[in-house]
């Protein structure tokens, strides 16, 4: 993993490239599922787990800083707490 | 079966054993938190501890409703007697328990102080 990035630049440049690149194709059959993208080559897979379209992208591609989506959702996670809508 | 307790706080507990790249295994206790929709949020200080590969960052919408940037790792749980990849949310406090590790098992909670936790897989 690159150690001049911050996790802030990290996600903002994944994001990017996910809301230009990929999001209307991916989110009308895959809502619910994890996209992880290596931010440096747009490279992405696809799972229904993070660990397994993480790994699966880290095969092809060892050097990948990874970057991931809960597909449908605003954020990959949530951690408790508030209510509203899910996205999924 | 997983078994765990529920504290004098009223607070679901796991006792979780994790292991890092180079195979030390700790054992921490977790907190079952419906809430989360991750595998398992640890803090910083025990991923350190455990030498956790990267795995790149994601965004986190937190209990306050506000979302963040934040760090991922791999680790491996002890789960049902087999070693299990996971991933991990950087989150400070104490350990969380979400419901994607949770997912294809029925959690029961005895909700009262000393009550049992269990977790036991969906009938497939």
């Amino acid at each position: 993993m690159s150690a001049t990035m911050t996790s802030a630049e990290i996600a903002r440049r994944g994001q990017e490239i996910y809301d230009r690149d990929l999001r209307s194709q991916v989110e009308d059959e895959h809502r619910g599922e994890f996209l992880v993208l290596d931010i440096q080559t747009g490279d992405y897979e696809i799972a229904a787990r993070d660990v397994i379209a993480s790994n699966r992208l880290l095969t092809r591609r060892p050097e990948a800083i990874l970057f991931r989506v809960r597909i449908g959702s605003p954020a990959a996670y949530r951690l408790g707490g508030h209510w509203g809508p899910t996205g999924s | 079966m997983i078994t765990g307790r529920v504290d004098s706080g009223l607070v679901s507990i796991l006792r979780l054993r994790l292991r890092g790249s180079h195979s030390q295994v700790a054992d921490f206790e977790a907190l079952v938190d419906t809430g989360f929709n991750g595998e398992l949020s640890l803090p910083r200080d025990v991923i350190a501890a455990l030498d956790l590969p990267p795995r790149g960052g994601g965004y986190a919408t937190l209990a306050d409703g506000n979302t963040v940037a934040v760090d991922m790792f791999a680790a491996w749980v002890l789960w049902e007697e087999q070693w299990r990849e996971i991933s991990v949310v950087t989150a400070n406090g104490a350990p969380l328990l979400g419901m994607q590790l949770l997912e294809g098992h029925r959690l029961t909670i005895e909700v009262t102080v000393g009550g049992e936790l269990s977790i036991q897989p969906l009938p497939s």
